[in-house]
């Protein structure tokens, strides 16, 4: 199958269940970037060090895989059926709450503001995090003029908030520990 | 984990000299790891520092006799101990190796009788290498049989004990309580 088919080269996509927007339209807007909210994590996954950090990150791709085909299809037309796509990953919010107590179980007490960096795999989920937050707004603006299930929203919350609490997890488990700001 | 610890122990002002002696008996506290340890991402690798960790920024202990206490004493693994001689000859006398031997391990049928007549460095350094050792335990499958056990004397000891001694240490003991009942 060729991945190429130039039907977009006047600038315009083929949303899923139909319909044509310009490549720009929020909705486009809104699942690429959790599409790329996706790569910074499959990157996150190789330059992270801890096995269980690694093998949570990977189901999070799935979810976010899911996430995005659901963004990718619009609310249905007079007359039409909007088309099935698969279940969002509701369950994980709850999942990535009990994830992040159980880290701060393990994590020192937070005394500081944290900047990005420390281990490697640590800078990349603080990357991750900061496209995960724009994920985050570019869904609220889709939901301004357009329908968002609100699960998308509270998910890409929660996942923002994990990332955060990873990075500081890798950190701690590389011995390095939290890099914190100084106030000048 | 080296630096980090340097550099907490910097933070709190100790001098020079009780940094470097911080540093000498942290490599002493490694070497057992360093031999047995065959992956450096078992959770028990980094514990003496990251006990000293908890000393420096949770407690903001500024002596450093209870700091180096803490990266000496090893309540759950005896392979992990540097041996009796190793410590008289780091510390250059028996007195750290008699404060040492004071503090009682997990299981100690007298645990609690033990725990209340230690001096006031003795209990802290006690209570930060033991909540060390707990806040990783969800990382210990090979000892999960011990896990529900553990959180009982936790809670009926350890605790309570926290309670009596220091704040921040018996809010970190009663988050990991809460949290790790979860797991058994």
């Amino acid at each position: 199958m060729k991945i190429y088919t130039r039907t977009g080269d006047d600038g315009g996509t083929a949303l899923f269940g139909g319909g044509r927007v310009r490549k720009d339209h929020a909705r486009v807007e809104a699942y690429g970037t959790v599409d790329e909210l996706n790569a910074a994590i499959g990157w996150a996954v190789c330059q992270v060090s801890d096995e269980v950090i690694r093998d949570r990150l990977q189901l999070l791709q799935h979810d976010l895989f899911t996430l995005g085909s659901d963004l990718a299809t619009p609310p249905a037309r007079e007359g039409r059926v909007r088309p099935e796509t698969p279940l969002l990953p509701v369950a994980r919010v709850a999942e990535m709450e009990a994830w992040m107590d159980e880290a701060d179980m393990e994590l020192p007490e937070l005394r500081a503001f944290v900047l990005p960096g420390g281990a490697t795999g640590a800078a990349a989920l603080h990357v991750a995090r900061t496209v995960c937050r724009r994920a985050e707004r570019r869904v609220v603006t889709l939901a301004g003029s357009d329908v968002v299930r609100a699960e998308v929203v509270t998910y890409l919350n929660r996942l923002s908030d994990l990332l955060f609490t990873l990075g500081r997890l890798e950190n701690h488990r590389a011995g390095c520990g939290d890099v914190e700001w100084e106030k000048p | 984990m080296v630096a980090s610890v340097g550099k907490a122990a910097r933070s709190v002002g100790l001098p020079a000299v009780d940094v470097e002696a911080v540093d000498r008996v942290h490599d002493l506290a490694m070497q057992p790891r360093v031999e047995l340890l065959a992956d450096d991402h078992h959770p028990a690798y980094l514990h003496p520092g990251r006990t000293a960790l908890i000393l420096l920024q949770d407690v903001g202990a500024v002596d450093v006799s209870v700091v180096i206490l803490g990266l000496l004493h090893e309540s759950t693994d005896s392979k992990l101990r540097p041996t009796a001689t190793q410590i008289a000859d780091a510390l250059g006398g028996e007195a750290s190796l008699n404060a040492l031997t004071a503090i009682p391990k997990p299981g100690d049928e007298r645990l609690v009788e033990r725990l209340v007549v230690l001096g006031p460095g003795s209990a802290l350094a006690a209570l930060a290498e033991r909540l060390d050792h707990l806040r990783h335990l969800h990382m210990r499958p090979d000892l999960i049989d011990t896990w529900a056990d553990t959180h009982a004397e936790v809670t009926a000891a350890w605790l309570p004990f926290a309670e009596r001694t220091h704040r921040k240490l018996a809010v970190r003991y009663a988050h990991w309580s809460r949290t790790f009942v979860k797991r058994i």
